[in-house]
């Protein structure tokens, strides 16, 4: 009976021990990595947004005209450092190149005396968080809508256009884990179909990065 | 039959002595850095602008009815944005938060990571990266509250930042360029039901700005 409780006490304590140290609590899944190896040793990789179902915050009336800067969602409390004008919050889902939501994507647009400036974080939870800079125009998507004949408040719009929002000024700044040695640049593309009757754009956010690890 | 017994006895005491050694290591404690920081920054009392998460947490989504991040490669993140205040200076924080898969229990460690993006208005953009360990927090506050309805209101903090993990990286305008370090401490004032009481400090120190503003390299 002794050694029973004995043995019964090593086992429950090496048995709780092992279970703490060596169970796998936290697997995060791990989607495929959808990259392209360059001829330069480089590597590319698309992410996308689509709008508006991949929207999760976004707060930018003070920023943009139109409907890039539709709040959403419609009660979202107010921050007074947004209010101060000038700067600009967006959350979202990302996806991958084939579509598949695979993490997280944050962009903040500060209106600065040398012009726009934009500032992303991706952050992909089994990879890590990749980081990317580069300057924008804030009326670019508004007055492209209406050159194609959009007019605020005129309900639902379809369209088919393309913009490119960085301008080639694009950066790939690291990031943390997998991504905290790179460097390279990023394309920020609009694929626009439209707004919907409620004012929301309707499109994708296309961002193409090409990387390598840094000297 | 007596044998059976005495192992099913045993299996319990050992068991429970392991999960007492647990709970009570001091291996988990964060020692906070005692020089002084250039500068000094918190989150406000109000309810942050966004919070969002899986919903496998009992932490009301903010606003209600925010779209929760259910999708699989995602159900392990939260997502928060709130301002910080330093004197009359304000920045805005979007904060993405997961747990690591390296996360050690032996040694006090529910290890997360943790990337914000901020941004200070007029001024410009920064990223800070960091580790944290919420293993005190979880156990002396949030997992009593959260299932045996243990509450509480008050004012308790703790440090969240692991030593030698977090960095800042500017990013736009005045802070192009610019590297630095940094810290955070939690201060809990309330956890209950659906309520989470729970402000953030910052210690942040910039290192000198470089002549010529980095750029990174072009990749053809």
């Amino acid at each position: 009976m002794k050694a029973a409780i004995i043995t019964g006490v090593l086992l429950g304590f090496s048995g709780v021990i092992a279970l703490a140290g060596f169970y796998p609590w936290v697997d995060h899944p791990r989607p495929i990595s959808r990259t392209e190896v360059l001829p330069n040793g480089g590597r590319s990789e698309n992410f996308t947004i689509r709008l508006p179902a991949d929207r999760i915050a976004v707060a930018a009336d003070q920023v943009f005209a139109g409907p890039r800067g539709q709040q959403f969602p419609e009660d979202l409390l107010s921050a007074a450092s947004l209010e101060s004008g000038g700067l600009a919050a967006e959350h979202f889902k990302l996806r991958d190149g084939a579509g598949e939501v695979v993490g997280l994507a944050v962009r903040h647009v500060t209106v600065l005396p040398t012009g726009e400036h934009t500032a992303w974080s991706l952050m992909l939870p089994s990879r890590g968080a990749l980081w990317l800079a580069g300057e924008e125009d804030r009326n670019l998507i508004a007055s492209t809508l209406e050159s194609q004949g959009f007019r605020p408040n005129s309900g639902a719009f379809a369209t088919d256009i393309r913009v490119e929002a960085t301008g080639g000024t694009g950066q790939v700044f690291g990031g943390s884990r997998e991504f905290k040695d790179l460097v390279g640049s990023y394309e920020e593309e609009w694929r626009l179909t439209g707004v919907t009757d409620t004012g929301a754009l309707r499109g994708t956010v296309l961002l193409r990065t090409i990387t390598r690890k840094g000297s | 039959m007596r044998t059976l017994l005495g192992l099913i006895v045993g299996l319990v005491v050992g068991a429970g002595l392991a999960l007492a050694a647990l709970y009570f290591s001091p291996l988990g404690a964060i020692k906070e850095r005692s020089e002084s920081w250039q500068e000094t920054w918190q989150s406000g009392d109000e309810s942050a602008m966004l919070v969002t998460h899986s919903e496998r947490i009992p932490v009301a989504l903010q606003p209600y009815g925010t779209q929760s991040l259910w999708e699989s490669a995602i159900a392990a993140t939260g997502m928060t944005a709130y301002d910080m205040a330093s004197d009359d200076r304000r920045l805005f924080v979007s904060r993405l938060s997961l747990p690591l898969e390296d996360a050690q229990l032996l040694l006090g460690q529910a290890k997360f990571e943790s990337v914000w993006l901020v941004s200070e208005p007029g001024v410009g953009s920064f990223w800070l990266s960091q580790e944290e360990n919420h293993w005190n927090l979880l156990k002396r506050r949030l997992l009593p509250a959260w299932l045996l309805d243990e509450e509480f209101s008050g004012s308790e903090a703790y440090p969240s930042t692991v030593p030698g993990t977090a960095r800042l990286k500017g990013a736009t305008g005045s802070y192009t360029a610019r590297m630095g370090s940094v810290a955070e401490r939690l201060q809990l004032s309330r956890v209950g039901g659906v309520a989470l009481g729970l402000t953030s400090e910052i210690g942040m120190s910039w290192e000198p700005a470089s002549a010529a503003p980095e750029s990174a390299p072009e990749v053809e």
